[in-house]
């Protein structure tokens, strides 16, 4: 793997994409989440994958009062830091594009995602159902909460 | 799937009488060779995501410890990572040293069990006779140590909850300079058969842009040629303290995943002496006290023997989390059998899926849905009943 050790990459992420960083919050010298448009995200995630090298971890996905909210983790291990991508998407319109024609390890991830709590992954390779029978009914997301 | 009639399909799983475990792996072949391999999952549900919302944080420590039976203390110490990441706090020295003890324990018995069983797979029952047989000695240790040969319970947010005793150092150092003979008799074995070479040398090869695209971890990860390991790149516990190196190979098959694997077990025999001679000069408390976790994100990682284990908490201020994600090394690395499998044979695929060492048990779940009304009849309770119900009818 490409060393990159002389170049900050937060800065340099920070500085790529200076209007498009909503919230920026350094939880502390290894944690930096970054809040983004769901619009941006294939920006992001290509840059962050194929320019910084991050090396990809896993998507999280949480039904919150505030919409579903996605966060895609990176590690950049040559610099022992790990920056989370968030994503929020409103109840009413729970889709987003997907990151597998990129990142190849992200199919399984996001099928399930899109199974337990329902959301539509665009132009992803391969939507089959993954954890629940293909009989499953469809509608019923079960990590979805109630109200 | 193909309607091509020269293409059969071979299930693996779900329930098979050679894997302990349920997974279901469809194998496409056109004669011997394999042309497609697929994965189905969803057979066996502990729902352990969900039930960590309802828990307190020291109580889901216990709880991921029971995700996987080999790697038991790699969950709770990537957990508790993830609570300490929340919380802003650093753990105190001498528990650093006892947490990486125990983590690397972990390691040398969960490689010894991959050997022996990649051994058998084989046929090469002498050498998973002579790794099982030395796996012994760490167990009685974990044991000595921790009270348990598995589920140790040795980790929680902000340290861990068992002191080393003074007694306990030379048992342990005794037993990994015991090991270290061990270990040479089976990476021997490995170097020097040729019969090994012929069936792991160039098979199923994982290459360096694979392991990038599929986000592939661990030995799985290092024997292609990636020098990644979490234990060195996010320095926690005690293993910026002491002197160690990131093992990897080259050619990323079958051999070289084992032989990362050996050569690993040096490095943790390494790790582990000098964590007890530093045991013997540190004192002071081995926990920190945690009086409240703030909300927000919390994020931790370790190294577990397969790759890196991964949790992520979101924390609203109460006790419990509002979401708590887990991410085994396995279900970023069986993926990788889809480069790994295809345009090889049958008998080799059955020894590429052992060399990722895959342990199933790690992400699954499931709920039951009525058909006809679209209503989850099962719900946690009802799980719960069932197992009581299975237990009540297996003591009779």
């Amino acid at each position: 793997m490409e060393k990159t050790r002389q170049i900050d990459p937060i800065m340099d992420l920070k500085e790529h994409f200076k209007n498009k960083i909503l919230e920026f919050f350094e939880k502390s010298e290894t944690r930096y989440y970054l809040l983004i448009e769901s619009k941006d995200l294939l920006e992001f995630v290509d840059y962050l994958f194929n320019k910084l090298n991050a090396r990809y971890q896993i998507i999280s996905a949480l039904d919150t009062p505030a919409g579903i909210e996605i966060v895609y983790h990176f590690a950049l291990d040559n610099h022992g830091k790990v920056i989370s991508l968030r994503v929020i998407l409103p109840h009413e319109n729970t889709q987003i594009e997907s990151i597998a024609p990129i990142i190849t390890g992200a199919q399984w991830i996001e099928r399930e995602i899109s199974e337990i709590i329902g959301v539509k992954f665009l132009n992803h390779p391969d939507p089959r159902k993954f954890l629940l029978s293909d009989d499953w009914p469809e509608g019923i997301h079960p990590y979805r909460r109630k109200n | 799937m193909s309607s091509d009639k020269k293409r059969t399909m071979i299930p693996i799983g779900p329930y098979h009488p050679l894997q302990e475990e349920p997974e279901h792996f469809m194998l496409y072949v056109e004669g011997e060779r394999v042309v497609d391999i697929d994965w189905k999952a969803g057979y066996n549900h502990r729902g352990i995501e969900k039930l960590a919302e309802g828990m307190t944080y020291d109580q889901i420590t216990f709880l991921v410890e029971r995700i996987c039976g080999i790697c038991s203390t790699s969950h709770p110490f990537a957990f508790t990572n993830a609570v300490e990441d929340l919380c802003g706090i650093d753990i105190p020295e001498r528990a650093k040293y006892i947490k990486s003890i125990i983590g690397e324990l972990e390691r040398l018995h969960s490689h010894l069990l991959w050997v022996g069983l990649a051994g058998h797979f084989l046929g090469y029952d002498t050498v998973w006779m002579w790794a099982w047989k030395y796996r012994e000695p760490v167990l009685d240790i974990m044991e000595a140590v921790t009270g348990n040969r598995n589920n140790y319970a040795m980790m929680k947010p902000g340290g861990v909850r068992r002191d080393i005793q003074k007694e306990d150092i030379s048992a342990i150092m005794k037993m990994v300079d015991d090991l270290i003979p061990q270990t040479d008799l089976l990476l021997g074995a490995v170097q020097d058969d040729p019969m090994i070479h012929a069936r792991t040398k160039g098979v199923g090869i994982l290459t360096r842009e694979q392991v990038k695209a599929y986000g592939a971890v661990g030995p799985t990860a290092r024997a292609s040629g990636v020098d990644i390991d979490v234990r060195r790149d996010h320095p926690h516990a005690a293993y910026n303290l002491v002197e160690w190196k990131v093992i990897t190979g080259s050619n990323g098959d079958v051999y070289d995943k084992a032989a990362v694997r050996l050569l690993e077990m040096y490095e943790s025999i390494k790790i582990i002496k000098q964590c007890l001679e530093r045991l013997k000069l540190v004192n002071g408390p081995i926990d920190a006290k945690i009086k409240e976790v703030p909300p927000g994100h919390g994020l931790g990682h370790y190294e577990a023997p397969r790759g890196e284990v991964f949790h992520y908490i979101r924390s609203d201020g109460t006790n419990s989390p509002i979401r708590h994600k887990i991410r085994a090394p396995s279900y970023v690395n069986v993926p990788t059998f889809k480069a790994t499998c295809i345009g090889e044979t049958i008998s080799d695929v059955a020894l590429i899926l052992a060399a990722v060492d895959p342990c199933y048990c790690c992400t699954e779940r499931m709920t039951v849905v009525d058909m006809d009304t679209g209503k989850e009849t099962m719900k946690g309770d009802d799980l719960i009943r069932l197992s009581r119900e299975k237990t009540f009818r297996l003591r009779k």
